[in-house]
Protein backbone atom coordinates (compact mmCIF):
# COMPACT_ATOMS: atom_id res chain seq x y z
CA UNK A 1 0.00 0.00 0.00
CA UNK A 2 0.28 3.60 -0.54
CA UNK A 3 0.96 6.58 1.87
CA UNK A 4 0.45 9.75 -0.02
CA UNK A 5 0.56 12.93 2.49
CA UNK A 6 -0.02 16.26 1.28
CA UNK A 7 0.76 19.52 3.38
CA UNK A 8 -0.90 22.40 4.18
CA UNK A 9 0.83 25.93 4.20
CA UNK A 10 -0.97 26.34 7.42
CA UNK A 11 1.86 25.03 9.11
CA UNK A 12 0.14 22.19 11.00
CA UNK A 13 -2.20 20.04 8.46
CA UNK A 14 -1.29 17.34 6.79
CA UNK A 15 -3.83 15.07 4.66
CA UNK A 16 -3.02 11.28 4.84
CA UNK A 17 -4.50 9.42 2.48
CA UNK A 18 -3.86 5.22 2.29
CA UNK A 19 -3.89 4.16 -1.06
CA UNK A 20 -4.28 0.25 -2.28
CA UNK A 21 -4.61 -0.20 1.09
CA UNK A 22 -7.79 -2.73 2.48
CA UNK A 23 -8.89 -4.00 5.73
CA UNK A 24 -7.71 -2.79 9.33
CA UNK A 25 -3.96 -3.96 8.87
CA UNK A 26 -3.93 -0.49 6.79
CA UNK A 27 -4.63 1.57 9.58
CA UNK A 28 -2.39 -0.25 12.06
CA UNK A 29 0.70 -0.22 9.76
CA UNK A 30 0.28 3.82 8.56
CA UNK A 31 -0.18 4.77 12.46
CA UNK A 32 3.51 5.21 12.74
CA UNK A 33 3.44 8.70 10.43
CA UNK A 34 0.56 9.96 12.86
CA UNK A 35 2.73 9.10 15.91
CA UNK A 36 5.54 10.85 14.32
CA UNK A 37 3.79 14.11 13.14
CA UNK A 38 1.35 14.43 16.33
CA UNK A 39 -2.96 14.37 16.30
CA UNK A 40 -4.77 11.68 14.56
CA UNK A 41 -8.31 13.10 13.47
CA UNK A 42 -10.64 11.32 12.90
CA UNK A 43 -10.68 8.51 9.86
CA UNK A 44 -13.26 7.98 7.22
CA UNK A 45 -12.81 4.54 5.65
CA UNK A 46 -13.98 3.59 2.16
CA UNK A 47 -15.24 1.33 0.30
CA UNK A 48 -11.80 -0.87 0.49
CA UNK A 49 -12.02 -1.04 3.74
CA UNK A 50 -15.80 -2.37 4.06
CA UNK A 51 -14.68 -5.05 1.22
CA UNK A 52 -11.73 -6.45 3.48
CA UNK A 53 -14.40 -6.52 6.46
CA UNK A 54 -16.93 -8.20 4.07
CA UNK A 55 -14.33 -10.98 2.83
CA UNK A 56 -13.45 -11.96 6.43
CA UNK A 57 -16.71 -12.17 7.65
CA UNK A 58 -18.18 -14.53 4.84
CA UNK A 59 -15.00 -16.77 5.36
CA UNK A 60 -16.27 -16.91 9.03
CA UNK A 61 -19.70 -17.58 7.63
CA UNK A 62 -19.00 -20.61 5.15
CA UNK A 63 -16.26 -22.34 8.16
CA UNK B 1 -7.98 4.12 -0.80
CA UNK B 2 -9.16 2.39 2.56
CA UNK B 3 -9.50 5.33 5.05
CA UNK B 4 -7.98 9.34 4.92
CA UNK B 5 -7.39 11.57 7.91
CA UNK B 6 -5.67 14.76 8.83
CA UNK B 7 -3.23 14.88 11.24
CA UNK B 8 -2.29 18.18 13.20
CA UNK B 9 1.64 18.45 13.54
CA UNK B 10 3.50 19.12 16.56
CA UNK B 11 6.97 20.37 16.44
CA UNK B 12 9.06 17.95 19.13
CA UNK B 13 11.86 16.72 16.41
CA UNK B 14 14.53 18.94 17.11
CA UNK B 15 16.46 17.45 13.75
CA UNK B 16 13.27 18.16 11.52
CA UNK B 17 12.81 21.27 12.86
CA UNK B 18 16.62 22.10 11.70
CA UNK B 19 16.15 20.49 8.56
CA UNK B 20 12.99 23.17 8.32
CA UNK B 21 14.69 25.89 9.36
CA UNK B 22 17.45 25.32 6.85
CA UNK B 23 14.98 25.01 4.18
CA UNK B 24 12.35 28.58 4.30
CA UNK B 25 13.87 31.63 3.29
CA UNK B 26 15.26 34.40 5.57
CA UNK B 27 16.33 38.04 5.70
CA UNK B 28 20.33 36.84 4.79
CA UNK B 29 18.95 34.06 2.51
CA UNK B 30 18.74 30.41 3.02
CA UNK B 31 20.05 29.16 7.11
CA UNK B 32 22.59 26.36 6.63
CA UNK B 33 23.05 23.49 9.93
CA UNK B 34 25.83 25.48 11.09
CA UNK B 35 24.14 28.53 11.67
CA UNK B 36 21.57 26.84 13.88
CA UNK B 37 22.73 26.49 17.74
CA UNK B 38 21.07 23.30 19.25
CA UNK B 39 22.00 23.52 23.08
CA UNK B 40 21.33 20.24 25.64
CA UNK B 41 19.61 23.50 28.13
CA UNK B 42 18.15 26.92 27.05
CA UNK B 43 20.36 29.58 26.82
CA UNK B 44 19.69 33.35 26.71
CA UNK B 45 19.03 35.14 23.71
CA UNK B 46 20.34 38.26 22.68
CA UNK B 47 19.26 41.57 21.52
CA UNK B 48 20.40 43.96 18.39
CA UNK B 49 22.32 46.20 21.13
CA UNK B 50 24.56 42.45 22.21
CA UNK B 51 22.24 42.39 25.73
CA UNK B 52 21.45 39.44 27.13
CA UNK B 53 17.31 38.68 27.02
CA UNK B 54 14.97 37.71 29.83
CA UNK B 55 14.00 34.65 27.46
CA UNK B 56 15.79 31.52 27.01
CA UNK B 57 16.07 29.01 24.16
CA UNK B 58 17.61 25.27 23.20
CA UNK B 59 17.36 26.35 19.60
CA UNK B 60 18.95 29.61 18.36
CA UNK B 61 19.63 31.37 15.27
CA UNK B 62 21.80 34.26 16.31
CA UNK B 63 21.25 37.91 15.23
CA UNK B 64 24.14 38.14 12.69
CA UNK B 65 22.01 35.51 10.61
CA UNK B 66 18.79 37.30 11.19
CA UNK B 67 19.14 40.18 9.33
CA UNK B 68 19.25 43.92 9.87
CA UNK B 69 19.22 45.24 13.15
CA UNK B 70 17.64 42.15 14.62
CA UNK B 71 17.36 40.47 17.86
CA UNK B 72 18.23 36.61 18.41
CA UNK B 73 15.96 34.03 17.35
CA UNK B 74 14.74 30.97 19.44
CA UNK B 75 12.73 27.92 19.83
CA UNK B 76 12.16 27.25 23.57
CA UNK B 77 11.00 23.56 24.23
CA UNK B 78 7.49 23.57 26.66
CA UNK B 79 6.55 21.32 29.38
CA UNK B 80 4.65 19.08 26.62
CA UNK B 81 7.66 18.40 24.39
CA UNK B 82 6.75 20.77 21.58
CA UNK B 83 8.98 23.87 20.90
CA UNK B 84 7.62 27.42 20.34
CA UNK B 85 9.17 30.32 18.55
CA UNK B 86 10.59 33.19 20.51
CA UNK B 87 10.50 36.22 17.84
CA UNK B 88 10.85 39.84 18.73
CA UNK B 89 8.25 42.33 17.96
CA UNK B 90 10.96 44.35 15.38
CA UNK B 91 11.78 40.71 13.97
CA UNK B 92 7.75 39.67 13.44
CA UNK B 93 7.90 42.44 10.35
CA UNK B 94 9.59 39.49 8.28
CA UNK B 95 9.37 36.45 10.61
CA UNK B 96 5.64 36.71 10.89
CA UNK B 97 2.60 34.39 11.62
CA UNK B 98 3.20 33.34 7.31
CA UNK B 99 6.91 32.60 7.91
CA UNK B 100 6.39 30.14 10.95
CA UNK B 101 3.55 28.56 9.16
CA UNK B 102 6.10 27.55 6.42
CA UNK B 103 8.38 26.40 9.28
CA UNK B 104 5.62 24.20 10.68
CA UNK B 105 4.93 22.65 7.09
CA UNK B 106 8.35 22.03 5.91
CA UNK B 107 9.05 20.65 9.64
CA UNK B 108 5.93 17.93 9.02
CA UNK B 109 7.63 17.51 5.42
CA UNK B 110 11.21 16.68 6.55
CA UNK B 111 9.74 14.86 9.96
CA UNK B 112 7.85 12.41 8.02
CA UNK B 113 11.18 11.92 5.66
CA UNK B 114 13.24 11.22 9.07
CA UNK B 115 10.37 8.92 9.49
CA UNK B 116 10.29 6.81 6.42
CA UNK B 117 14.34 7.27 6.56
CA UNK B 118 14.58 5.37 10.18
CA UNK B 119 11.86 2.92 9.10
CA UNK B 120 14.03 2.40 5.52
CA UNK B 121 10.67 2.65 3.50
CA UNK B 122 11.02 4.52 0.23
CA UNK B 123 9.31 7.93 -0.33
CA UNK B 124 9.33 10.30 -3.33
CA UNK B 125 8.37 14.16 -2.45
CA UNK B 126 6.71 16.36 -5.08
CA UNK B 127 4.22 18.96 -5.27
CA UNK B 128 0.52 19.14 -6.24
CA UNK B 129 -1.22 21.44 -8.56
CA UNK B 130 -1.57 23.94 -5.60
CA UNK B 131 2.40 23.67 -5.03
CA UNK B 132 1.40 21.92 -2.08
CA UNK B 133 4.84 19.89 -0.46
CA UNK B 134 3.34 15.82 -1.30
CA UNK B 135 5.40 12.92 -0.05
CA UNK B 136 3.98 9.23 -1.46
CA UNK B 137 5.20 6.71 1.22
CA UNK B 138 5.54 2.59 -0.21
CA UNK B 139 4.43 0.49 2.87
CA UNK B 140 5.09 -3.03 2.59
CA UNK B 141 6.59 -3.36 -0.97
Amino acid sequence: MDIVLTFEWDGETVHKNVVKGEGKDCIASTKFIEDALGDPGERHLKAEYYHEERNQEQRRINL
Amino acid sequence: MSHYNDIKTKIKNVEALIAALCRVKSRTGVWNRNQIEVHATAQHLYGFEDRARKQTAEIIIRRQHVGGAANDIGFKKQTDGTYAAIISDYDRKFYNTTWLQKVGTYYAVECSKQTCEAKGLPYKETVDEKNRPVIRITVGA
